[in-house]
């Protein structure tokens, strides 16, 4: 049996192979004894042949300040990049809004000798001798200048640490690409996760035949793997559901979609193109930029916890304040007074008067109602407020692309999604909401689908002369196969039969296949590469399949085209993917029953809100497809 | 309208303006905007009043409704759609040459209801320098091309590229920038005639009428009376006979919940670059009165109302033709934001820390077909411990005695930060139950951008990338922020090597007068350029704080940029150097 494990700031969610779930309490000081009590509770005696896991470790260790001593080693002259960062402060107005700290202080950054030219070549030799670094050093980041083009001084510096037993990550290894600020916070954080995120997944190893983890590109790797590139797993959990959440649109008829995905304290929406989530380079995590393959996962800071009131003008703000887990909404009666859109929605009927929160018993409906007319708020009005921030981020993600929402489904889940999905809907004139089956433990399903998977990307360092791109992006291809192929934890389990063949996988070049990907599908492998491209002078890259199809790309996202202006390459990327033996497809189907509005349907793991005008049918798929009444039922 | 209906209306006219500012960052070609962010987006009413505004840099918070202004005032009735009007003129709405104006009026069925406005920073519109702000400039025609509100079209983009050292680069900002307010129009003309009709012309007085109500509330919160501060900008040139300090003097006055900033006294506008018009000094205290009151007030035309702001016609704060006012923007902004701030220290200690940097150190850089601008971080003031929440504003109690200091090099005693308070305190008030000073204070930040600019840095793999030049050095200025018990931050200290002849312009400020500190604190270091002929730090010599030169190949160019003010007593429980 396969499981998927994700866990969360309150619960870690499990859900087996045959459909069966669970939900226990997260035990944030060794997460991973709620892993196996979930994972126990489903398979009783039985160890699971595979464990996929979304893991919240790195990202609580980043938020929490709770890494390693890192000591960073950068060229003579560079000591303060970290801290002086791109020169710019969080906040045009506040005062006292201050960059985060940089996670290596003033003593532990240490200077080498030698230089490299912005074309890789050597300006000075690097220092003959290894630096001598602060006796209290856990990990070691090494960033030099231009190393994304020429990685030999990196190495040697490297090298020379690694020989004294330090624990290095250099910086051409964690993110070889430009702009020096990023690739040393990138490499830094990798240095300061490692050693507490490889004592978490190593402790997990026997949990299961085999274990995986997965990353922010949502896809999996091997345990081993995840400890080495830590930095790659900060958005772990978010990845697997939205991950999910696009197999569930398209299965149910919508390639093209946008999550929504509303939880206590943010709001997480993704654009998802043909069945596939927009990918990112970049995602700023608890202020720092990661670079690192990512979702294009746009974050707003509001969600049921977030607390409504009149401000001095008589506007109605809903958040930035958020009353969080605790003491949470006025109605988990822990104490909150201040109401939040958790008492909105409550009120509003449409969380059922009877329902209950593991944990907490039945919800205080008489307390929500009490702090919202304390505040002087209606409830409809709170939850039109709120609904109107949510529009504003799924707008960013669709209009403000060049992508029209009407042709797009808005797939909602989290514990407050599908309350409020419909109104967004509605505003963006989008077409269908769809409610993935399983929706409040979508992110362990995605981990249970997910992909193995391994991203590389490489500076180009032609510019605008493309002479030798098709073999440099089959060449980068070629290893991320292979990479993908390397001995995983355990050389056991079942996926590993697959990747041996992989050596034989026929990589295309890239646009051969057309679309935005190129596919060589021998022995389930599926690879993809894709060039990070620009107008030579601009310095925003858009991520497109091949260079001729960037002016069309250009045009949806900026409106117009400069032909003539010399198209530049600045990076490649190359992904190769074996796809699970497993899709949520697979998954057995929940029992539904359709509604018409208004209606709440209240499910084990979520409550769906249908409103007047809307109708809610439940597809072959298992997923929920919520339609106006006056629109076809179904696209198909 | 209700207060959902209203926050539901600002909610959607923000997402417009920030969209708009989206397209422009993405599809500009000059670093300036896309790397820096030099740019903003706002939407008005039809009659010309701010509605919502995305500004990346705080300078163009209260200065792009003059634009407007001027653009329907030159448009008459000629306005119909897609009739864009483009301007830079310092003189008839703009700030200086660089910045480049668009504003298109936004049609629903045949009606003018609102207008979409942009606002981005070219980084070279010709004139005697590379860069269109030459630090010898005297009078405005030597900073290069300065366009009128005239009606934009491709034989204007023509000019603008003709007159420009990086044609290529105009012609795709501009692009851009038509781009940004076409679609600001669609999206304006989605939502104020939806289908349903729901938001009306009328609905969007609504929200300008709200921005007035907020900072009303803010400033009703404050004690009545008059407050004075005055600092000073150290030259207004390279020649001798501009390395002069002019002052800048402040009497700000609080009468129930209206404010105003009287600039009377200030120094008269001189043959330099270093005048601001009127818009530059609006935005400053636009931006000092945000910060210290709320962060949180909208950016609109109502919240302006309660805001009077003097500024003598003639003086470097309202500067008039044909002054240069190339460094207005980045200079003269930094300094009245300073004197802003100093005086509101006395009205609410507890919400303004010492001086940060006040400069924005531009340098200027132009070689064969290529031009590189840039602003250098230094130290932000040490600050009082935070506030927390911002809708708790403490103000200030009386007799509290916020000591400012200075030390000024040259002895021009009447250009000392001066301060003093008359008048009745009738609304006392203090919310705060901690006495503020007697705790340590939050220490400036090092190496960050400060008051009216937020520019990000050029990464140093970009600019050897991009330009034939080389970063020898890009740390942190060690010991350069004023001692207090919660010390100013430091500055950064950037050696550039050129690899080909270059032509350099320098514009800084606080090369001679130090960051205050506040509350006893000491002040910053003050900034220093140098110029090593060769790389030869033998030979190494001081530079004036503005200047224009030629370069030889393997030059090094030097900056240490100033370090902030501290805040409270060094020597104190909670005293730190």
């Amino acid at each position: 049996m396969r499981v998927g494990v994700d866990t969360g700031g309150t619960f870690t969610d499990v859900v087996a192979a045959d459909g069966r779930i669970t939900k226990v309490p997260s035990t944030p000081r060794d997460p991973g004894a709620a892993v196996r009590s979930g994972v126990s509770d489903l398979l009783t005696s039985a160890v699971p042949e595979l464990l996929a896991h979304g893991t919240t470790v790195a990202t609580n260790a980043l938020l929490e300040r709770k890494g390693a001593v890192v000591t960073l080693v950068t060229n003579r002259g560079f000591a303060d990049v970290i801290e002086i960062a791109r020169q710019d402060r969080p906040s045009l107005y506040d005062p006292w809004a201050d960059r985060p700290r940089p996670l290596v202080d003033r003593g532990h950054r240490v200077e080498v000798g030698g230089r490299l030219g912005p074309d890789g070549s050597e300006v000075e030799p690097v220092d003959g001798d290894p630096p001598i670094l602060p006796a209290d050093t856990e990990a070691v980041a090494v960033c030099l200048l231009h190393s994304d083009l020429d990685p030999t001084h990196e190495r040697v510096v490297a090298e020379r640490l690694v020989d004294l037993g330090f624990d290095v990550s250099a910086s051409h290894e964690v993110s070889p690409q430009f702009r020096e600020y990023e690739r040393t916070v990138t490499t830094v954080a990798n240095a300061y996760l490692r050693p507490v995120c490889r004592s978490y997944l190593r402790g997990l190893r026997g949990a299961a035949d085999e274990v995986m983890v997965m990353t922010s590109a949502a896809g999996l790797v091997p345990i081993d793997e995840g400890a080495d590139i830590p930095v790659s797993l900060l958005l772990s959990g978010p990845a697997g559901g939205v991950l999910a959440a696009a197999e569930a649109a398209r299965a149910a008829g919508w390639p093209d979609a946008v999550t929504f995905d509303m939880g206590g304290t943010s709001t997480d929406v993704c654009l998802v193109l043909g069945g596939v989530p927009e990918p990112a380079g970049e995602r700023s995590v608890a202020g720092f930029p990661i670079r690192m393959p990512s979702l294009d996962i746009h974050t707003i800071g509001a969600g049921g916890g977030s607390i409504a009131g009149l401000d001095p003008g008589g506007a109605l703000a809903v958040g930035p304040r958020s009353a969080g887990a605790v003491p949470g909404p006025a109605c988990y009666g822990l104490g909150g007074v201040d109401p939040t859109v958790t008492d909105a929605d409550l009120v509003a009927g449409r969380i059922p008067a009877d329902a209950e929160l593991p944990g907490l018993g039945r919800l205080d409906r008489g307390a929500a109602r009490d702090a919202l007319d304390a505040a002087g708020v209606a409830a409809e009005d709170v939850i039109s407020v709120v609904d109107a921030a949510m529009e504003q981020a799924v707008r960013a993600v669709s209009v403000a692309r060049g992508v029209d929402p009407s042709r797009l489904a808005l797939v909602a889940f989290g514990g407050a999604g599908p309350l409020h999905a419909c109104a967004i809907a509605d505003a963006l004139g989008m077409a269908a909401v769809v409610v993935p089956a399983r929706a409040g433990v979508l992110s362990a399903v995605g981990c249970l689908t997910a992909p193995r998977q391994h991203d590389l990307v490489r500076t180009w360092p032609g510019g605008t002369d493309h002479t030798g791109l098709e073999e440099a992006a089959a060449s980068l291809a070629a290893e991320v196969v292979a990479l993908l192929g390397r001995p995983a934890s355990r050389a056991a389990g079942p996926g590993r039969r697959v990747l041996a063949e992989a050596d034989e996988v026929g990589v295309g070049k890239p646009g051969a296949g057309g679309g935005d990907s190129v596919e060589g599908t021998g022995g389930g492998v599926e690879v993809t590469t894709s060039l990070e491209c620009r107008y030579q002078g601009q310095s925003h890259e858009i991520r497109v399949s091949d260079v001729d199809s960037f002016p069309a790309a250009h045009e949806q996202r900026n409106g117009y085209v400069r032909p003539g202006t010399p198209i530049e390459v600045v990076a490649i990327r190359a992904t190769a993917r074996l796809r699970a033996p497993l899709a949520p497809a697979d998954l057995p189907v929940p029992d539904r029953s359709a509604a018409v509005g208004p209606a709440v349907i209240v499910e084990p793991d979520c409550t769906v809100w249908v409103p007047d005008g809307w109708r809610a049918d439940p597809q072959p798929s298992g997923a929920l497809v919520l339609t106006r009444t006056d629109a076809p039922r179904s696209r198909s | 309208m209700t207060p959902a209906e209203l926050a539901v209306l600002i909610a959607r006219l923000t997402g417009v303006a920030h969209e708009m500012g989206e397209v422009l960052r993405r599809a500009a070609f000059s670093p300036n905007i896309k790397e820096r962010a030099d740019c903003s987006a706002a939407v008005f009413s039809a009659e010309g009043t701010m509605l919502v505004q995305a500004e990346h840099i705080p300078v163009h918070l209260g200065s792009m409704p003059a634009s407007v202004a001027a653009a329907i005032e030159a448009l008459g009735t000629d306005a119909e759609p897609g009739a864009h009007v483009i301007l830079n003129d310092p003189f008839a709405g703009g700030t200086h040459l660089n910045d480049v104006t668009l504003v298109t009026p936004v049609f629903v069925a045949g009606k003018l209801v609102a207008w979409a406005a942009n606002r981005a920073h070219h980084a070279d519109l010709g004139g005697s320098a590379p860069g269109s702000m030459p630090a010898d400039a005297t009078e405005i025609q030597q900073e290069g091309l300065r366009v009128p509100p005239v009606r934009f079209g491709p034989a204007v983009a023509e000019m603008f590229a003709a007159s420009s050292r990086t044609p290529l680069e105009r012609a795709g900002d501009l692009a851009a920038q038509v781009g940004a307010n076409d679609l600001g129009a669609r999206r304006i003309a989605e939502l104020v005639d939806p289908v349903d009709g729901s938001t009306s012309v009328a609905d969007l007085a609504e929200v300008v009428a709200y921005g007035e109500r907020r900072m009303r509330a803010a400033l009703g919160a404050l004690p009545d009376g008059s407050w004075t501060f005055q600092d000073r900008l150290d030259s207004f040139g390279p020649a001798p006979d501009q390395q002069v300090p002019t002052a800048i003097r402040l009497r700000v006055t609080v009468e129930g919940d209206a404010i105003t900033f009287d600039f009377t006294g200030t120094g008269l506008q001189r043959r330099g670059n270093v005048n601001a018009v009127e818009a530059v000094t609006v935005s400053a205290v636009a931006w000092a009165l945000r910060s210290v009151l709320d962060p949180t007030i909208p950016a609109n035309g109502g919240a302006m109302r309660p805001v009077t702001v003097v500024a003598p016609p003639g003086s470097v704060v309202a500067a008039e033709f044909p002054a240069a006012v190339g460094a207005g923007n980045v200079e003269v902004s930094q300094r009245v934001a300073d004197v802003c701030l100093g005086a509101l220290a006395q009205v609410l200690p507890a919400r303004v820390g010492a001086a940060s940097q006040g400069t924005m150190n531009n340098l200027l850089i132009g070689g064969d077909g290529w031009v590189s601008y840039e602003t250098i971080a230094g130290g932000q003031g040490g600050r009082p411990p935070s506030p927390g929440s911002s809708s708790d504003p403490a103000p200030g109690q009386p007799g509290i005695h916020t000591a400012m200091t200075n030390t000024v090099k040259e002895g021009h005693q009447w250009a000392e930060p001066r301060h003093g308070q008359s008048g009745v305190h009738t609304a006392m008030t203090n919310t705060s139950q901690v006495d503020y000073r007697s705790a340590a204070g939050v220490p400036g930040q090092s190496g960050i951008h400060t008051c009216m600019t937020n520019t990000k840095n050029t990464p140093t793999e970009a600019l050897e990338r991009s330009f034939p030049m080389r970063v020898l050095r890009y740390r942190l200025r060690r010991g350069s922020g004023g001692a207090g018990s919660a010390p100013g931050g430091e500055g950064i200290e950037r050696d550039l090597q050129v690899l080909e002849d270059v032509t350099v312009s320098l514009i800084t400020e606080r090369r001679v007068s130090q960051p205050w500190g506040l509350a006893g604190g000491e002040p910053g270091a003050v900034g220093e350029n140098w110029l090593l002929p060769g790389g030869d730090e033998a030979r190494a010599e001081r530079l004036p704080d503005k200047c224009t030169l030629r370069l030889k190949a393997g030059d090094v160019l030097r900056m240490l940029t100033p370090g902030g003010g501290g805040w409270g007593d060094p020597t104190g429980e909670h005293g730190a150097h």
